[in-house]
């Protein structure tokens, strides 16, 4: 069931099938840099920041520095030296030139993954989505605005030429596009063959089913990895143990989907079920979570940028347990379960006692989170803010979930109130709780719960802000959203400007 | 066409029509003055654009740094046997093993070993290096190395870096290279002081004894970090009996020169060749690694790739943080007396070009106006903190925030408009600032119009703040430069400069000059650049000095070319007459044209051979008087307060590129709209924070946050050309001027949108929200 040392991961580069050696947590970056002499693409931040890196998995943009080679198994990568044979690309590059969006060109690449993936979403070339879309992506010498200004002239260019923007065809490397011509640069630039085994690269098993991924748990030490969005990080920094095996567990479709199922208990609530796979991009997209739990795409888009919500999952980030991850607070705010399961078997787990310390959970060793449910009362409004020092593409200075029901009287009931990036570990405000419970909410009662939330709060000084500075910003953005659901509210999610 | 590429372009154009008499004299030859695409665009869209980090050789090695913890330490003793041993490993590497190396470079002042020895002055300082067959096989020998460290007290801070009893940086003041324009700053009050300069003139006691209105205040710039993407790399080979470096450098020759000194080599037989650069911004000028990247090859005996990581680059080179104290008197109609100024930059543990800096914004500080009295003293002071060094403003940025935010507050207490108090005291077009400078070769008042009219001055929404700030910088550097344009015998023409391409446009720009001047397509123009055994000299890519000297530079020598072309023509094509005039592109005799392909294939007599043309430049004529020319910045700014966070929100920047002439008017604003971001990048977030252990918090990408696409406000960059500079079509450079208002601009128009004054920039949310408190509490 596992790659074995030295096995070939096999996938196509631009149409042209290709294998990789080596440890499958080497990073796709090198891959196609040191082995296979595409160099267009850059090395830039290393970890995720900076976008320079970015290429096309099966039509999404990516980091390639935090992909393993080992999750690109069977799919379509396209780079930057792909693109002549694409239209959309075609448009882009002009665009790019006619506009004066290049100087120094490092970043082009990458920006020009990222809008080729934007160009494929369909989606309107508004001035705010192309930022969005180009989001994590830096440039330093440009300061943007000719980019975007690129980006908008290809789609309107696209649309006059009635190029096609429908997203790439789904990928078919044991097929036919072995017949695309090779290209120059292909090349190796230098000796392909990396070390079988490299000291500062964990092996990486890969189970073919969720049972097979707890048998490997319950018998060896194994360290779970899904979108490698924090692990990659790690494992680069040289911060995460490299030799203990990584278990591989992207390919295990049975961990994904979204979906709303009746309870089988007597109460018949139905939830929300969120595959522990399941991307943040996954969440944005979700009919379903728009209908049901509008807060948590809202909460999902302010999570880093599109290469970031491509690869990182709500059951990563719930592992992870970072007193500022993201869907924390929701999901304490919502009083989800999380499923954990091993070989003995699954067991739910209170979203209010998972947490148990900084970066610590309830899980045991052998147990994985598999599915998240999240209860759907009617009646039941939940809000999301996030306070950093941008909207998105930033880890939660400070973020806030609040939920209740809200009762016939106006007034609110069942209130909880969760706090990311204030303590050691995410948390409930109980005694702000106890002062919203059967309170109509009103101006008054707005600047009295601010008042109260400081003192249920424990951040830290860092090197982003002081603990005074975040106790004022929570109080604030406590006091904004319940002012805003007097007025009638803002988006849910939207968090304060910038 | 595009219709919103057809707005554009009519922006343009109204805007170059409607400002100055530009528009009223006669054009310079195409394509000069038009906004072709870049020379390098296609190369750089397609991937084909080679970075060094993109190259290697046979038998390349890679290298890996071990550095230092300890911020101040002595080095007891480093035993690398067991690395040396390692599997894969081929040299290990530490100031012990290179007795044949001259360590210590610095252009300015020599103080920089090229790897510790014997002491470390900051952590993060490389120790030793390893090169092996593989970067994973360096790694893990780096940890094979056992180092003894003997921890020495430490300063962190510049202030406490002159108390008597501060810890020494350097016991030994380092040799005082020549570097014409700052000869006299070499006394050093305190051994921690680098480089001292002093700009003054005037009776200051009596300027002061004489005000109406002193303004005065203490004003601090962060330490910043240029973040260019592409980290510093290098790459060396020894072959030969000479030394070639690839390098991301923007000062080849220079770093051609440290090379040879460090190894004993003849300029000639050194080689630095910089391919395609990701990002300079000032932070790779001088020499960087590349005299670490060949030691590591010289005991390698074979080629080796060193290519840092962003948090190592954060460590190599950060811009100068300054606490600038100033005071400045005005008459009560607003008119300056006098400016007494004392800045204090945080240079870190090695001098690089923090002399320069200091200097600069020392010269800097008067900002564009008529000042009867005069007195800065600008320190570069050693701390024991990465090494700084040039970055885009050079000290500009760090002066202009502290001397434009005093003319808002002057305005305020003399109840003037803050616009009209600085007409009142602009510098007036061909007036010096000081004594045996060059007269100001520019009309600000004008660009203070043009800017007020686009913001909309004085009409800013409720809640809204406004300003506009200007900044005057000596630029250009020395002006010594050459070029050589070769006219082949098709006609086609080469251009071979020692000027880098970072991402600026010379290649671009510099081939439109050399079309524009040899009257040829240019399409026909090849632009050659940035190796020095293949080109000829240029002293820097800096201070923005590309366009204006090298220009100059190129225009000689297709005039040298040219000149020589009419003779052979006049020799070769009519040597009894007619007289040959030259025409564009070539010669009529009579009524016969022969362009510059054909009188080349005449004087050799078959279709070979080819005409050299030569430039030089140095201070002579036009370019005898210093600075060569200055570098302007005009910003207006729009923006609102949110009161509950203290988030400041930038809504509108307006600059104007007063250039002379922009070659390429596209490049010109869009090097604006860069600068300006950046700059708003230092005013509002980026900041290098160290512990009181002397420990890099925030040396990463993920804490050091740069402008993203969510941060930039609506852009209006607008170019003023009024042919008033000493560049080719008067011209003269852009690219750095847009940066240097943009904090005192900020902080000036948050004073008018929410009643606070912050003289100290990051403009971070907490900054802003204790400002904020502090006024409610008043």
């Amino acid at each position: 069931m596992t790659l074995s040392i030295g096995t070939r991961v096999r996938f196509a580069v631009n149409g042209i099938p290709v294998g990789a050696e080596g440890p499958g947590s080497r990073r796709l970056l090198d891959v196609l840099r040191d082995d296979l002499g595409l160099t267009g693409t850059k090395e830039g931040c290393g970890e995720g920041e900076c976008g320079a890196c970015s290429v096309l998995l099966d039509g999404r943009v990516v980091n390639s520095c935090l992909v393993p080679i080992d999750q690109v198994e069977g799919c379509d990568v396209r780079t930057v030296e792909a693109l002549s044979e694409d239209a959309r690309l075609g448009l882009l590059r002009d665009a790019f030139l006619r506009s004066g969006a290049v100087q120094c060109g490092f970043c082009t690449p990458g920006m020009l993954a990222s809008a080729a993936a934007f160009l494929g979403s369909g989606r309107k070339p508004s001035d705010e989505n192309v930022r969005e879309a180009i989001a994590g992506n830096i440039c330093r010498c440009t300061g943007y605005t000719k980019i975007v200004e690129a980006i908008r002239v290809a789609a309107e260019d696209g649309e006059a030429l009635d190029v096609s923007v429908a997203a790439a065809p789904a990928p078919d490397v044991a097929g036919s596009r072995a017949v695309v011509q090779a290209m120059p640069g292909l090349a190796p630039q230098r000796a392909p063959i990396p070390p079988a085994v490299d000291p500062a690269r964990p092996n990486v098993v890969r189970p073919r089913t969720l049972d097979e991924a707890l048998e490997a748990l319950a018998r060896d030490a194994h360290r779970p990895l899904a979108g490698g969005t924090d692990l990659m990080v790690a494992l680069e920094a040289g911060v995460a143990d490299s030799s203990v095996p990584l278990l591989d567990l992207w390919s295990l479709d049975e961990l994904r989907g979204i979906a709303v199922v009746a309870a089988e208990d007597a109460s018949g609530t139905p939830y929300l079920e969120i595959g522990a796979l399941t991307t943040y991009a996954d969440l944005r997209s979700s009919p379903i979570v728009q209908e049901h739990l509008p807060a948590f795409g809202a909460m999902a888009a302010t999570v880093g940028a599109a290469q970031i919500q491509n690869r990182g999952t709500i059951g990563g980030n719930v592992v992870n347990a970072s007193p500022a991850g993201d869907t924390l607070p929701l999901l304490l705010a919502t009083d989800a379960v999380i499923v954990a399961a091993s070989v003995r078997g699954t067991r739910p787990i209170r979203a209010s006692g998972f947490w148990t310390g900084y970066r610590r959970t309830a899980l045991a060793k052998d147990e994985l989170v598999t599915r998240i449910r999240v209860p759907l009362p009617a009646g039941r409004p939940t809000r999301y803010r996030k306070v950093g020092t941008r909207r998105a593409q930033s880890i939660a200075k400070a973020s806030v979930a609040l939920s209740w029901r809200a009762g016939e009287d106006g007034a609110w009931r069942d209130v909880r109130v969760a706090l990311g990036a204030v303590a050691e570990r995410v948390i409930r405000a109980p005694r702000t709780e106890g002062l919203l419970e059967g309170a109509r909410p009103s101006a008054t009662l707005a600047g009295e719960a601010a008042r109260l939330v400081v003192t249920e709060i424990t951040p830290i000084d860092d090197v982003r802000s002081t603990a005074e500075y975040r106790r004022h910003v929570v109080g604030r953005v406590l006091r904004r959203m319940i002012l805003d659901e007097i007025a009638g509210g803002p988006p849910a999610g939207e968090g304060l400007r910038r | 066409m595009n219709a919103s590429r057809h707005r554009r372009d009519e922006t343009l154009e109204t805007l170059r029509g409607r400002d100055g008499d530009a528009a009223r004299r006669s054009p310079p030859p195409a394509p000069i003055g038009l906004p072709v695409a870049r020379a390098d665009g296609r190369a750089k869209v397609t991937g084909e654009a080679r970075y060094v980090a993109d190259l290697t050789l046979p038998g390349l090695c890679h290298a890996r740094l071990l550095r230092s913890p300890y911020a101040h330490a002595r080095v007891v003793s480093i035993d690398t046997t067991a690395a040396a041993a390692h599997p894969g490993v081929v040299a290990v590497v530490t100031a012990a093993d290179l007795p044949d190396v001259h360590l210590v470079y610095g252009h300015a002042v020599a103080d920089h070993p090229l790897i510790a020895d014997g002491k470390v002055r900051y952590a993060g300082e490389p120790v030793a290096g390893v090169v092996a067959e593989d970067l994973a096989t360096a790694t893990e020998a780096l940890a094979l190395i056992e180092v003894t460290y003997e921890p020495l007290p430490h300063v962190v801070d510049a202030a406490a870096a002159l108390a008597p009893e501060a810890p020494v940086l350097h016991a030994k003041a380092g040799e005082q290279r020549p570097h014409r324009g700052f000869e006299e700053d070499i006394a050093r009050a305190h051994p921690n002081v680098c480089s001292r300069s002093v700009q003054a003139w005037g009776d200051i006691e009596e300027a002061f004894g004489r005000a109406a209105v002193v303004v005065e205040g203490t004003y601090r710039y962060p330490m910043a970090y240029a973040y260019a993407m592409e980290p510093y790399t290098a790459m060396a080979s020894f072959e030969a009996g000479g030394l070639t470096v690839w390098t991301s450098a923007q000062h080849p020759y220079m770093v051609r020169d440290d090379l040879a000194r460090c190894f004993g080599l003849p300029l000639s037989a050194v080689r630095v060749v910089v391919p395609y650069v990701g990002g300079g911004y000032g932070s790779k000028s001088y020499t960087k690694i590349e005299p670490l990247t060949a030691a590591l090859a010289l005991r390698a005996r074979r080629p080796v790739r060193l290519a840092l990581s962003v948090e190592e680059a954060i460590l190599t080179t950060r811009g100068d943080a300054a606490t600038v104290s100033v005071r400045t008197a005005f008459d009560a109609e607003g008119r300056i007396l006098g400016r007494d100024a004392r800045i204090v930059l945080n240079s870190g543990a090695y001098a690089e070009n923090s002399p320069l800096v200091a200097r600069k914004a020392a010269n800097r500080l008067g900002g564009p106006y008529r000042i009867p009295a005069l007195r800065v003293e600008s320190l570069a002071v050693y701390t024991n903190t990465a090494p700084a060094s040039s970055f885009r403003g050079f000290g500009a940025p760090q002066a202009t925030f502290a001397g434009e935010s005093q003319m808002d507050e002057a305005a305020a207490r003399l109840g003037l408009d803050a616009l009209e108090l600085r007409r009142r005291n602009l510098l007036s077009p061909g007036e010096p600032p000081w004594a045996k400078a060059r007269g100001f070769d520019a009309d600000l008042a004008a660009d203070l119009d043009l800017a007020a009219r686009e913001l909309g001055w004085g009409a800013a929404a409720p809640g809204h703040g406004q300003a506009i700030c200007v900044s005057m910088s000596d630029a250009g550097s020395e002006p010594i430069t050459t070029a050589i344009v070769r006219v082949h015998h098709d006609g086609s023409v080469t251009l071979m400069c020692g000027s880098t391409e970072i991402g600026q446009g010379s290649a671009t720009v510099l081939a439109q000059i050399a079309a524009g001047e040899m009257g040829v397509d240019l399409a026909r123009v090849h632009f050659l650049n940035s190796d020095t055994a293949a080109v000829s000299y240029d002293r820097s890519t800096g201070a923005s000095r590309t366009t204006t000297l090298m220009g100059l530079a190129i225009q000689a020598a297709a005039r040298d070319a040219r000149a020589q072309l009419c003779g052979w023509a006049q020799e070769t094509l009519a040597p009894d007459g007619p007289a040959v005039v030259e025409e564009r592109g070539g010669v009529r005799i009579g009524d016969r044209v022969h362009d510059w392909g054909a009188v080349v294939r005449a004087w050799f007599g078959t279709a070979s051979g080819e005409v050299v043309g030569r430039g030089y430049l140095r201070r002579s004529g036009a370019t005898a008087e210093m600075p060569p020319f200055y570098e302007l910045g005009c910003v207006g700014i729009d923006v609102s307060v949110d009161e509950e966070t203290g988030v400041i929100r930038v809504d509108r920047m307006v600059t104007i590129g007063d250039v002379g002439c922009a070659i390429n008017p596209r490049l010109a604003e869009a090097q604006d709209v860069g600068a300006a971001i950046m700059g708003l990048g230092m005013a509002m977030r980026e900041e290098l924070l160290y512990d009181e252990a002397g420990n890099l918090l925030n040396g990463n990408l993920f804490d050091y946050r740069v402008p993203r696409f969510s941060d930039v406000p609506e852009m209006r960059p607008l170019l003023a050309e009024r042919r008033d500079g000493v560049g080719p079509y008067g011209a003269k450079g852009g690219g750095e001027g847009a940066l240097n208002p943009v904090a005192a601009a900020i902080a000036n128009a948050v004073e008018r949108a929410a009643g606070i004054r912050l003289r100290e920039a990051p403009f971070t949310p907490e900054r802003v929200w204790r400002a904020l408190r502090e006024r409610d509490s008043r």
